[in-house]
């Protein structure tokens, strides 16, 4: 039996003896990091859920403070939308005065004829891309698309009409090897041609090489003979030091609704453009109305016949 | 009989079954020895719960606060409860307080802190042996001195911290974190001297009755 001197005894001894476990706890612990490091994250990992369960109620409350903030910014977007929208009213009615003082001006100068955009939309109905074409058929109904047009998605060019079928049309995607468009660079106003390698990003060739395209410039399409301009294409990308790549806007993986621009735009250029007549015509190869005659051609050789021109 | 030996007031108004069971018998004179054998039980968990309660509580804030809620200063508030809590009962009620459940409690928390291994420990003990060897004189001198001297071993346990990862980094680091620990852990003690007061006041009221 231990007498109560030796039980006070080691009673006393109990503290002392503890204080120096939780020193040698504490040196471990400078020894060896990885271990007690290994035994926490074994404590911590078995008692995971509740910490899940803990976390539970702060979760909640984010939740809804998340969707209380929503509700505020939805309130403040709907202000602004309003005040946007107020703007924007004001706006129009300013763009339909300016457009009928526009149009008046245009009336006093004789101004030549607008040039008019139509278009059609349609559905894909069929993806035709394999590994050596890329190109969609479109549905347009009765409409008469022409060869050539361009096809925009809602956001940039897709391609152009390749085919024309009585209902349906085929337009080449510009990611298509057989792809040509001219394009212009809208920062440096440089020209390039986009050329399609069927990959999903088209090369740009055939720039100044004074003004090489930049890196994220926006490109759109050159506006010229049969091809409507500044139509958005994409954004100019280098892969490779040297070889620039057009990013297109249009979500040319996922086409669903196409528009084919379908104006009469295909302009005839007059014969010989861009050159100056060395002698104005004696006659007119022709009148308005009449076909032209071969006896026509034989009169500049009539020295005393009636001469109305030169 | 029965109304002679035990008072009929200590268990009298109990709400369980059983303490209203014993009470009609002692009322009706026929004490027997299932009624002593429950009398005994409520006195063991009696003391088992005085025994065992501040330790708990311990662990559970310590746990609770080892979760990632994301909260500045977690870490060094879990510090600051623990010592105020091994503080405090050290000091007011040293019975509620057992060293071999405070070391098994020191060693629980150890897993869920921040702490270099074993500081925390080592500090609870400390906090323990000043509180224990100081408690008579602090009865006297009021509330104020055991205040600083609580400050005093947070500061010693933050130091140690600071001292020990400046070893590990072999560098030296900012007292900013002693500076904020110390703060955090001085300005909470009040708030939970007078929760635990009142905790305090409430268990033992329930076990007077």
């Amino acid at each position: 039996m231990v007498s109560i001197h030796t039980r006070q005894l080691l009673a006393g001894l109990v503290l002392p003896v503890m204080v120096f476990l939780a020193v040698g706890i504490v040196l471990a612990g400078q020894i060896w990091p990885g271990k007690a490091i290994q035994l926490r994250m074994a404590a911590v990992r078995s008692v995971g859920p509740t910490y899940q369960a803990l976390l539970f109620p702060q979760r909640q409350f984010r939740k809804w403070q998340l969707t209380l903030q929503g509700v505020g910014d939805l309130l403040a977007s709907n202000a602004r939308l309003r005040q946007e929208n107020r703007q924007l009213a004001y706006w129009y009615g300013e763009a339909q005065t300016l457009r009928q003082e526009n149009a008046r001006l245009k009336a006093a100068l004789h101004w030549g004829t607008e040039d008019s955009r139509d278009y059609v939309s349609g559905w894909v109905v069929r993806d035709e891309s394999g590994p050596y074409l890329r190109a969609v058929l479109l549905e347009v109904g009765d409409h008469k698309v022409q060869q050539g047009s361009l096809a925009v998605d809602a956001v940039g060019l897709v391609g152009r009409v390749s085919e024309v079928g009585p209902h349906v049309v085929r337009v080449l995607l510009i990611e298509d090897a057989a792809s040509r468009i001219p394009v212009t660079l809208q920062s440096s106003g440089g020209d390039a041609m986009m050329i399609g390698d069927n990959t999903p990003y088209p090369r740009l060739m055939y720039y100044n090489q004074s003004l090489p395209p930049e890196e994220g410039e926006h490109i759109v399409t050159r506006g010229q003979t049969g091809l409507t301009g500044g139509v958005a294409v994409g954004r100019v990308h280098y892969l490779t030091p040297g070889q620039p790549v057009v990013i297109p806007d249009a979500a040319l993986g996922k086409l669903e609704l196409i528009r084919v621009f379908d104006g009469d735009f295909m302009l005839e250029a007059p014969p010989s453009a861009g050159r100056v007549r060395e002698k104005p015509p004696l006659l007119p190869d022709h009148r308005d109305g009449e076909a032209p005659s071969n006896w026509q051609n034989l009169r500049r050789f009539l020295p005393f016949a009636s001469l109305r021109n030169g | 009989m029965g109304k002679h030996i035990i008072p009929e007031g200590a268990w009298g108004r109990e709400d369980s079954n059983g303490c209203e069971i014993m009470a009609l018998r002692l009322e009706q004179g026929r004490l027997d020895h299932e009624a002593l054998e429950g009398v005994r039980q409520r006195k063991l968990m009696v003391r088992v719960r005085r025994k065992l309660s501040p330790c708990i509580i311990m662990v559970f804030l310590a746990f609770v606060l080892s979760a990632p809620f994301g909260i500045l200063g977690q870490t060094e508030l879990q510090t600051a409860l623990t010592l105020g809590t091994v503080w405090f009962w050290a000091l007011y009620r040293p019975a509620f307080m057992p060293l071999f459940g405070l070391f098994c409690s020191g060693l629980v928390i150890e897993l869920f802190s921040a702490n270099p291994p074993g500081v925390l420990l080592f500090w609870m003990l400390v906090a323990y042996g000043v509180a224990h060897g100081c408690r008579v004189g602090l009865s006297r001198r009021g509330f104020l001195l055991s205040w600083i001297l609580y400050g005093l071993i947070v500061l010693g346990e933050a130091m140690t911290d600071w001292v020990l990862m400046v070893i590990r980094v072999r560098g030296a680091l900012s007292v900013y974190p002693i500076v904020f620990q110390e703060s955090l852990a001085v300005g909470s003690y009040p708030f939970l001297h007078v929760l635990y007061l009142w905790g305090l006041s409430v268990m033992e009221k329930h076990d007077r009755l």
